[in-house]
């Protein structure tokens, strides 16, 4: 990556809004007064939710993946579309434009000169955004590590939140990383964009 | 039933089975047994499933939702890759088998290889194995 030798590596971001490191949610959530005062009030009729758990589960059953296919690990991602593993019943919906859509599947090797665009379309989705990262390829640059005009890992130009592992991983894999994400979104979730 | 039980179980997956997985295996499943977690493995009614053509094997998690708390005597049968469950045949223990630890993906706990920019936050230096090249030379 000759171009941007003095440019520093990047680094996910750390999560916003005030999350407690040893749960993993927000600060609070698991004071027993608390938790005590919410189980009563559930109990006497009343639904009591703190409203970014509501956001969270709503954003957990729209997620829209770009259909984004850049090398073999794109024919087990589409099989995770098709109807055996149906990834849409868990809300998770291919959508074609980067602008409408919340995840991105990095599906295979990203070479030199596909990643200006990996990045372009990255910047182009809105927030919040998810960034799946799928095969040892585009997790570190797998087989072709040292090739001449690979990426090593698609973690060098965009952050991201779930990588599956596997060579290439299967479609149940790719799936269950989904779940992982749906389930890092309702643990660390804010309401802020 | 209280109602932020029916509510979660309603409007959610991850928590328990919901209630369509409920009635489809009071319809359809046969209980075939339970593991040491609690969750309860169950079997088509029929021999060949309609729609798959072998038999329909699927299990009920007691608590979160989560395909690796399934343990390894129970997971062969679960997979097609043993015909009989472990309550009707005996599967030997072995010296490899672990108890589960859930998936701390996310978490700080989460696993880091060696020289990932995410634990220490910096590159380490390369170790000299390779000579970069520079254009022009």
């Amino acid at each position: 990556m000759g171009l941007t030798e003095r440019a520093p590596t990047l680094v996910a971001p750390a999560p916003k809004g005030i999350i407690d490191p040893s749960t993993g949610r927000p600060v609070g959530a698991d004071d027993p007064f608390f938790r005590g005062i919410n189980d009563e009030l559930a109990d006497k009729g009343f639904i009591v939710t703190a409203t970014d758990e509501l956001i969270t589960w709503a954003r957990t059953g729209s997620l829209m993946w770009m259909t984004f296919g850049l090398a073999c690990c794109a024919i087990e991602m589409i099989q995770m579309a098709m109807p055996r593993y149906d990834c849409e019943r868990f809300g998770f919906a291919p959508r074609n434009s980067p602008r409408q859509s919340d995840v991105m599947i990095i599906a295979g090797t990203v070479t030199n000169k596909m990643a200006p665009a990996v990045r372009k379309l990255y910047d182009q989705m809105p927030e919040p955004r998810y960034v799946i990262s799928m095969g040892s390829c585009a997790n570190g640059g797998g087989y072709y590590y040292y090739s001449y005009s690979v990426v090593r890992g698609v973690d060098r130009i965009i952050p991201v939140d779930i990588y599956v592992p596997g060579c290439p991983p299967t479609a149940e894999a790719l799936l269950y990383g989904v779940m992982l994400l749906q389930r890092k979104i309702r643990r660390t979730g804010t309401i802020e964009r | 039933m209280t109602l932020k039980t029916f509510l979660i179980r309603f409007f959610t997956w991850w928590d328990s089975q919901t209630f369509g997985t409920q009635v489809w295996t009071s319809r359809y499943g046969q209980f075939v047994g339970e593991d040491e977690y609690g969750n309860r493995y169950y079997r088509g009614k029929t021999k060949n499933d309609p729609a798959l053509g072998y038999e329909r094997r699927w299990v009920i998690y007691n608590g979160e939702v989560e395909a690796s708390r399934v343990p390894p005597s129970w997971h062969g049968w679960l997979h097609g890759t043993h015909d009989l469950p472990p309550t009707e045949e005996k599967i030997a223990e072995r010296a490899w088998w672990k108890p589960h630890r859930p998936n701390l993906t996310g978490l700080p706990g989460a696993y880091r290889p060696a020289g990932s920019t995410l634990s220490t936050g910096h590159r380490p230096p390369a170790t000299g194995d390779y000579k970069a090249w520079k254009p022009g030379q």
